[in-house]
């Protein structure tokens, strides 16, 4: 596949900056489709999801990745997890590769992923039993984040018994709770309601700002991007590979924001990005503009009356 | 289910206990007034008499314990195997799931009584023979539940778990485990319920002990109330065993898929 050992070298020095948590260099994903399995006749097509997608992410930055659906963002979250390994270049998180799953990142998935037979404390312990934490040092631990995400009172609590942004609460503070340098979240709010979800994106900075994680966050809302980023990668589809990079000039805290005219204006940048990919993009255009004209409805319509 | 009350629950009870009682006064009120010829069926009345007077005298104590003690027999051999294999096929063997899955689905159509012969002619018709046909017929529910719950298995929960850094022993016993459960026990209860129903059918067949062995012969003496007890009385047993389960899924509160939006 793509291997870029000359590039590789030549930003040696990049690598080993203390600036940067994650450097993404040169990366791309194919895969064999494995999905019509059984019909033997069908030979392999590689797909290729990401193509040479090169990406630096500061200490302590809060960066969204946006794109229409498709265009491998999940599949990029899969990489710098170690769930998925890079058909060509390298993913490096603190000067080290990334070469599996570990603990050194935390993802929170859309649809939350609790285990529903453990109680809220024991779902946020379930990264600190694999570590083999002690448990009265689970339990300080949890109870720290059972507090910072607001859950006190329902440590008991099964996952069913719970609605869902406050699901999504135990989601963040699992990923949270083995302390973690880098938080994935991959589109986590998107199953939530429209204000539950305005809520949990104004609670997941101040516990950004609390904890100085470094966050990648991945989405489909572009209102959300902003509201939350310090950058924004904006993609573009098939395959997956990296379009603009833009820098969230506002100031925080961004309560107010979004109506404001930067807002906006970034808005539309944004959507005009995305907007510009490429051909035989029609139908994940579409898509996205409905979804845009159905936030910006749900924005502009004063839902608080 | 959880949002029936207790008060709820005892008037059901009582609802399905007055059912029962009806059947029974009809059938004492039938066979009293000769409508039905007592030697055809006897009131329930001689059949609870004759029924006492033998499980008294202790008749039915090691026709019962062989039949039972068969069963969980049989049905232990069946969760180590029919499990083991669930889980290989179902985790480890998926390339190869096509071409073992059509031939144990086969071998759960055959029909099991016309394999009692087989296996008499194979095992005797001892205990080995009885344990041999509950294993059997137990097995399949169990490798199939196993089979479609590893296959069934959440792939996002699986996902964020190995994200986390569980590997091969944990995430099996933390994550794979307790979602497999669910599935393992539904497979299990359909197994022992089976199993019971095959047991007595087996002992029918060619036995010289168990509670299907005793019918019969109460069959050949004509002796009508014994039979009738002792259907009452491996109904019942049916019903404890059913019981026995509902008990220990609600003792370990097995969690279910379908108990999200209680």
């Amino acid at each position: 596949m793509i291997t870029t050992p000359a590039i590789l070298k030549a930003e040696r020095s990049v690598v080993d900056g203390p600036i940067e948590r994650i450097v993404i260099k040169g990366v791309s994903k194919s895969f064999n489709t494995r999905q019509n399995k059984g019909r033997r006749g069908a030979a392999a097509q590689p797909f290729l999801a990401v193509r040479d997608f090169s990406l630096e992410v500061r200490e302590g930055e809060f960066l969204s990745v946006v794109g229409p659906s498709g265009c491998g963002k999940s599949t990029l979250l899969d990489l710098l997890a170690g769930l998925e390994a890079p058909s060509g270049g390298t993913i490096y998180l603190d000067g080290k590769p990334v070469a599996g799953p570990n603990q050194r990142v935390g993802i929170v998935l859309q649809g939350y992923a609790l285990f529903p037979w453990r109680t809220v404390r024991k779902n946020i312990e379930f990264g600190l039993e694999i570590k083999e934490v002690e448990k009265k040092e689970r339990l300080r631990i949890s109870q720290h984040y059972i507090e910072l995400v607001g859950l006190g009172g329902f440590e008991e609590s099964y996952p069913h018994e719970l609605s869902g942004g406050m699901r999504q609460r135990v989601a963040i503070a699992r990923a949270l709770a083995y302390d973690p340098e880098v938080l994935l979240m991959d589109e986590p709010f998107a199953a939530v309601d429209a204000q539950t979800r305005e809520t949990l994106q104004e609670e997941l900075l101040s516990i950004w700002e609390r904890t100085g994680k470094t966050v990648v966050f991945i989405t489909h809302s572009i209102d959300e991007a902003i509201f939350l980023s310090d950058r924004i990668a904006v993609m573009s589809s098939s395959p997956g590979s990296l379009k603009s990079l833009l820098e969230v000039d506002l100031p925080r805290p961004r309560k107010t924001d979004r109506s404001s005219v930067r807002f906006g204006q970034l808005r539309h940048e944004i959507w005009e990005l995305i907007q510009q990919n490429g051909h035989g993009q029609r139908q994940l255009e579409e898509q996205l503009v409905i979804k845009e004209a159905e936030e910006l409805l749900v924005i502009r319509t004063p839902v608080r009356a | 289910m959880m949002a029936v009350t207790f008060t709820e629950r005892l008037r059901r009870l009582g609802l399905g206990v007055l059912g029962i009682l009806l059947f029974f006064a009809l059938w004492q009120f039938v066979t009293t007034v000769q409508l039905i010829p007592r030697s055809l069926v006897p009131p329930p009345t001689k059949v609870l008499e004759v029924f006492f007077e033998n499980l008294l005298a202790g008749k039915l104590t090691d026709p019962t314990l062989f039949s039972l003690s068969n069963v969980v027999l049989g049905l232990a051999l069946a969760i180590v195997v029919g499990i083991t294999l669930g889980f290989v096929v179902g985790l480890y063997l998926r390339r190869f799931d096509q071409i073992v899955l059509p031939f144990f689905r086969i071998c759960e159509k055959l029909n099991p009584f016309a394999l009692f012969p087989i296996f008499i002619i194979l095992f005797g018709i001892a205990r080995l023979e009885k344990v041999m046909v509950v294993f059997w017929v137990s097995l399949w529910p169990l490798l199939f539940s196993t089979v479609d719950g590893a296959h069934g298995l959440d792939r996002v929960l699986l996902k964020s778990a190995l994200s986390m850094g569980a590997k091969r022993g944990k995430l099996f016993t933390k994550v794979i485990l307790p979602l497999m459960l669910p599935p393992l026990f539904s497979g299990l209860r359909l197994s022992a319920t089976l199993a019971f129903f095959m047991i007595i059918a087996s002992e029918m067949v060619g036995a010289n002990d168990g509670l299907g062995w005793l019918y019969l012969v109460a069959n050949h003496a004509y002796n009508l109330p014994l039979m009738y007890g002792i259907i009452l009385f491996i109904t019942l047993l049916a019903i404890v065993i059913n019981a026995l389960f509902s008990f220990i899924e609600r003792r370990f509160h097995l969690w279910k898929p379908s108990v999200s939006f209680d």
